[in-house]
């Protein structure tokens, strides 16, 4: 190949973006011909002017990082706080589903308006609604949100917003001796309260973890105690499901599965 | 957490990495420092909330810079990156800059080490007085080392577009450094013979000079 040839090809070939048959072309042109290599040389001469003149011009300063970073923050904040605002929205939905629900006849007429109007997602959590206020269970309830609540925020570093929320510190349990793996989690009413539902995948099951503030909230004396090693747990079976709960240092844990009632326990127990 | 999924604080401190990068390139965007500061940031605001849409396993860098490209392009102009009349298919593929490779040393290298602050600010000012579409091709591929796909992806054109801008702001550079350094008097005229005329072909270079030897 002549310099004719060759020309077109020698800025493919310094920025390495020439196949590889043709790179051999270059390089045996290259052999014998000076004024190619001169153009070589040229080029990456001017690559390296290039990168030394710009570095100066990359160098964020002290005062610009500690800019950025409380812009970062603050663009953080406002996410956090649109996402809390759209829970708070969807949450006091529910709450007044809630307080129409008992008024039968107002409340089947509204039901029938929610479902020809609403979304088919409304007329599903109001027929949830309604079975959990008719039996007023709050086993029965952490069944039903076990078998509904989705995630909605899938980073656990988000968790410790949830805090204020449910009043005692959101954590999730690693549980990976169990080979738990953590997919997510959302807020949900749990007897008037709020709890945090942390979502689980352990073997193939679906597994719920609620957080909330056992002061409040009392799971205890509706279970059979047991214990693991010196930790007491409390556990049974609702609907197939089995529920376990176990309280620590004010912080309320329950778990909802469709595990068997001794792994639900070893579960609960570890939680200490 | 869904595998391979970065937390959205990990994924915060992996874009501040590439903090360099973007305002080595906004700076060659804006005319001063706190423009271009002012447009790393809103780019890094407008990365982090679209994190999701980040491809995992893509060139992070080269995502920003798109981004940041995009913001700019948004921001400053509204009509997009300006379609120079030198965009078109070249008319004479074989013309290049002749500034000899020893005068390039000479401006990389310059025996006097006073020098160098003024050479690295005349390489800044011919930088700046190319086409935006061409500097921008120039900077990412030379200095942000992406390759032409992901300079194609950033600036919205095919690659075939990339490589002639490279190629047109690679020649304007050099024959710019040249008079540049000329005016400056750090290169003499003998070290190089300057621009081609376009009717003359490369190959045609020693005939050139050994013209320009029997005429002086």
């Amino acid at each position: 190949m002549n310099c004719h040839g060759v020309i077109p090809l020698l800025e493919p070939f310094l920025d390495g973006e020439l196949q590889p048959e043709r790179v051999v072309e270059v390089e045996q042109h290259l052999e014998e011909c000076s004024r190619c290599n001169e153009r070589l040389r040229l080029g990456r001469a001017l690559r390296l002017s290039l990168r030394r003149a710009m570095a100066p011009s990359a160098e964020p300063s002290a005062a610009f990082r500690a800019r950025l970073a409380g812009a970062v923050e603050a663009s953080r904040q406002r996410e956090w706080e649109t996402r809390v605002l759209e829970r708070q929205v969807e949450r006091s939905r529910m709450l007044s589903w809630r307080t129409i629900l008992p008024v039968a006849a107002a409340a089947a007429m509204t039901l029938i308006w929610a479902a020809s109007v609403d979304k088919p997602d409304r007329s599903e959590r109001a027929a949830r609604l309604e079975n959990a206020s008719n039996v007023d269970d709050l086993l029965e309830e952490i069944v039903n949100h076990h078998l509904s609540s989705r995630p909605e925020v899938t980073s656990a570093s988000l968790l410790p917003s949830f805090d204020q929320e449910v009043g005692v510190p959101v954590r999730a349990p690693s549980l990976t001796q169990y080979g738990a793996r953590w997919e997510g989690a959302s807020l949900v009413p749990m007897h008037h309260q709020r709890a945090a539902s942390l979502r689980y995948k352990v073997a193939g099951h679906e597994m719920t973890i609620y957080v909330y503030d056992s002061s409040r909230v009392q799971l205890e004396n509706r279970l059979p105690r047991r214990l693991v090693g010196d930790s007491p747990v409390y556990v049974g079976t609702r609907r197939g499901f089995s529920i376990g709960a176990t309280e620590h240092r004010g912080v309320g844990y329950a778990l909802a599965s469709d595990l068997n009632d001794a792994e639900t326990a070893e579960l609960v127990a570890s939680l200490h | 957490m869904a595998p391979q999924r970065l937390s959205s604080r990990q994924f915060e401190e992996e874009v501040l990495q590439h903090l360099p990068s973007m305002l080595s390139v906004a700076s060659r965007l804006m005319k001063n420092g706190s423009e271009a500061e002012d447009l790393v940031q809103d780019s890094v605001l407008k990365a982090i909330r679209a994190r999701d849409k980040f491809e995992t396993g893509t060139n992070l860098r080269a995502w920003l810079l798109k981004i940041l490209t995009n913001t700019f392009i948004n921001r400053y102009r509204r009509g997009g990156l300006e379609r120079s009349v030198l965009d078109g298919p070249d008319a004479d593929p074989l013309a290049d800059g002749w500034v000899s490779a020893s005068t390039m040393e000479a401006l990389r290298d310059p025996e006097s080490q006073a020098l160098r602050p003024i050479l690295e600010a005349e390489i800044g000012r011919a930088l700046e007085e190319l086409p935006t579409e061409f500097r921008l091709a120039v900077v990412l591929s030379d200095v942000e080392d992406l390759s032409y796909k992901e300079i194609s992806d950033v600036m919205g054109c095919p690659v075939g577009t990339v490589m002639s801008r490279l190629h047109r702001g690679r020649r304007m550079l050099k024959s710019k450094l040249y008079e540049h350094a000329r005016a400056l008097g750090i290169v003499g005229p003998e070290a190089a013979v300057g621009e081609l005329p376009s009717h003359e072909s490369v190959v045609e270079i020693d005939q050139y000079r050994q013209k320009r030897g029997a005429r002086s």
